[in-house]
């Protein structure tokens, strides 16, 4: 939603972001299909050959998964894209990513569960997108586009997240997102930034250098702790440099609604609708779920007394909002899950409601 | 705030275009030629589809949501013209097409077309295919119906689309289709 100039065109948010993913110097790309995000490997099967890149469609997601920690150990840019279910396929795998310290992007296009669930889009993975989503304890860093635009820009962002914390980092769309066409601009606006990784990668020792292990088991008295507390310091940078949120008619607001992705998008057109009619409503939107803006919705908190969260789901996000507000304003909640999607007319009844 | 009504067209937003009716029709192309036109217009255009699964025979549909700068809610809401060239997307669109709504329906193809206070145009448009002969063209000749009566787009712009995104050997027909389609609405 941030003007950008260049050259637009109308295309799909699935191939902007593979395109974002190109730019980016992404050399290979695992997956396995799956609605809504098939025109991710449609498109890089044959892009990625094209800037001498490797595609791959795997037998499953957890092959893809870990073809991606493959690769991602030889230092190559590597992704893999899928959707909730395939998503949670790979949680093992992007376990060990974070335990190994790899740099890996992966995309999901989420769609509606529990279980194999249906085709419709949701934000129903709030949760394991951003607490870990595996086992153990660690995190992957979370980005949320809300247009086609974004996802070009954030996926191709991923790659230097990934490389400077050399950790899986996620980006969080829905079937919405995926599949529709906007008008977007498939150029950068910053030179990507990719450090030299010749210090810690597999790429065979035959010039002598000793030899590297890379793993994420260790049983010697204390050195997993120590992993552990290695990982928290990183997170801890993320948390303090990372946060990327979008606050627009905040100033004179005396209602606020917090959303991303979608939802985001259905709240714009209801505070649109609302202030048309006098109604000063602001809108805070979260662009990275982890680490997720606390301090500046706290603070959004202090000058706006009442909130309404907007999901498509029924209440994760509300939580994280809940704990950074306390009892500063009160917090009030509007979601449908599995395909349902809030009308403008939903929203500004909530609005009253608040 | 009771009640209060989502306005049809806001400063931001223009119209909304459903294209629908069963996979193979053509639609996701007619929407594309849609897209840019009004592209080229200077218009904000977001499109949405349905989903793989629908787009091999059954339903199939395309929404345009055209407007001064990028549409906020990217899908369609409250549909001012309608296409309907099979009966499977007349349940489809119940909910979302506006009081005062055009919908353009194929006369063969749709026998039991929606019912409100829009109002329904059921035009030979299958028919005009056939008799171009090639029915596959139906999708163009509903488009110059619906350019036509909805007074959507100059029809110079739609024709450069079309050259734009048909390969040049069925140019002519296409553009034939097209005008047969105005042709349809002229009186």
């Amino acid at each position: 939603m941030a003007e950008r100039t260049g050259n637009k065109q109308l295309v799909k948010g699935n191939v902007a972001l593979a395109e974002g993913a190109v730019q980016a110097g992404c050399k290979c790309y695992f997956g396995y299909p799956i609605t809504p995000q098939n025109a991710v490997p449609e498109y890089l099967s044959w892009r990625l050959p094209e800037v001498g890149g490797t595609f791959l469609q795997a037998e499953s997601e957890v092959a893809s998964i870990n073809m991606v920690l493959g690769a991602a150990l030889t230092g190559a840019r590597v992704m893999t894209s899928s959707s909730s279910p395939g998503i949670s396929l790979m949680q093992e795998g992007i376990s060990f990513l974070a335990g190994d310290q790899l740099p890996a992007v992966i995309v999901n296009m989420q769609r509606c569960g529990p279980g194999l669930g249906g085709i419709q889009p949701t934000q129903g993975d709030y949760f394991q997108a951003t607490r870990g989503g595996g086992h153990g304890d660690y995190r992957t860093l979370v980005l949320a586009p809300a247009n086609v635009q974004e996802l070009f820009d954030f996926t191709y962002l991923a790659f230097d997240l990934a490389d400077k914390y050399r950790n899986p980092i996620l980006v969080l769309g829905d079937a919405i997102l995926g599949q529709m066409k906007e008008p977007a601009i498939l150029e950068p606006d910053h030179p990507r930034e990719e450090p030299d990784k010749s210090g810690w990668t597999l790429t065979g020792a035959k010039d002598g250098r000793p030899l590297r292990n890379i793993r994420s088991m260790f049983l010697g008295e204390g050195v997993q702790e120590q992993l552990n507390y290695t990982l928290r310091e990183k997170y801890d940078r993320m948390e303090r440099d990372e946060v990327r949120y979008d606050q627009r008619w905040c100033d004179d607001a005396d209602c606020a609604i917090i959303a991303f992705g979608t939802a985001a998008r259905i709240a714009i057109s209801a505070i649109h609708e609302a202030r048309d009619e006098g109604i000063r409503v602001g809108l805070f939107r979260p662009q990275t779920l982890y680490p997720f803006p606390f301090d500046a919705i706290r603070s959004l908190s202090e000058r706006v007394k009442r909130l309404l969260v907007l999901e498509l789901n029924t209440g994760q996000m509300v939580e994280d909002v809940r704990a950074a507000v306390g009892d500063r304003a009160a917090v009030g909640f509007h979601g449908r899950p599995a395909g349902g999607l809030p009308s403008v007319t939903e929203v500004l009844a909530k609005i009253e409601e608040l | 705030m009771a009640g209060m009504k989502v306005k049809k067209i806001s400063p931001r937003q223009e119209f909304e275009i459903r294209l629908s009716g069963s996979g193979g029709q053509g639609l996701q192309l007619l929407a594309r030629i849609f897209a840019h036109a009004f592209s080229s217009e200077g218009k904000v255009v977001a499109q949405s589809q349905s989903y793989e699964p629908t787009s091999r025979g059954g339903l199939s549909r395309s929404d345009l949501v055209v407007g001064r700068s990028e549409p906020d809610y990217p899908l369609a809401t409250n549909i001012d013209f309608m296409l309907i060239l099979d009966q499977v997307a007349v349940k489809a669109a119940d909910d979302v097409i506006s009081d005062d709504a055009l919908v353009i329906t194929d006369a063969r193809l749709v026998t039991d077309p929606p019912k409100g206070t829009f109002r329904v145009l059921a035009l030979p448009i299958m028919e005009t295919a056939i008799g171009l002969g090639n029915p596959r063209v139906a999708n163009i000749v509903a488009m110059g119906a619906l350019t036509g009566e909805g007074n959507l787009c100059s029809k110079e712009i739609i024709e450069a689309a079309i050259r734009e995104n048909i390969p040049s050997k069925l140019t002519d027909l296409n553009i034939k289709a097209f005008q047969e389609g105005l042709n349809l609405v002229a009186n």
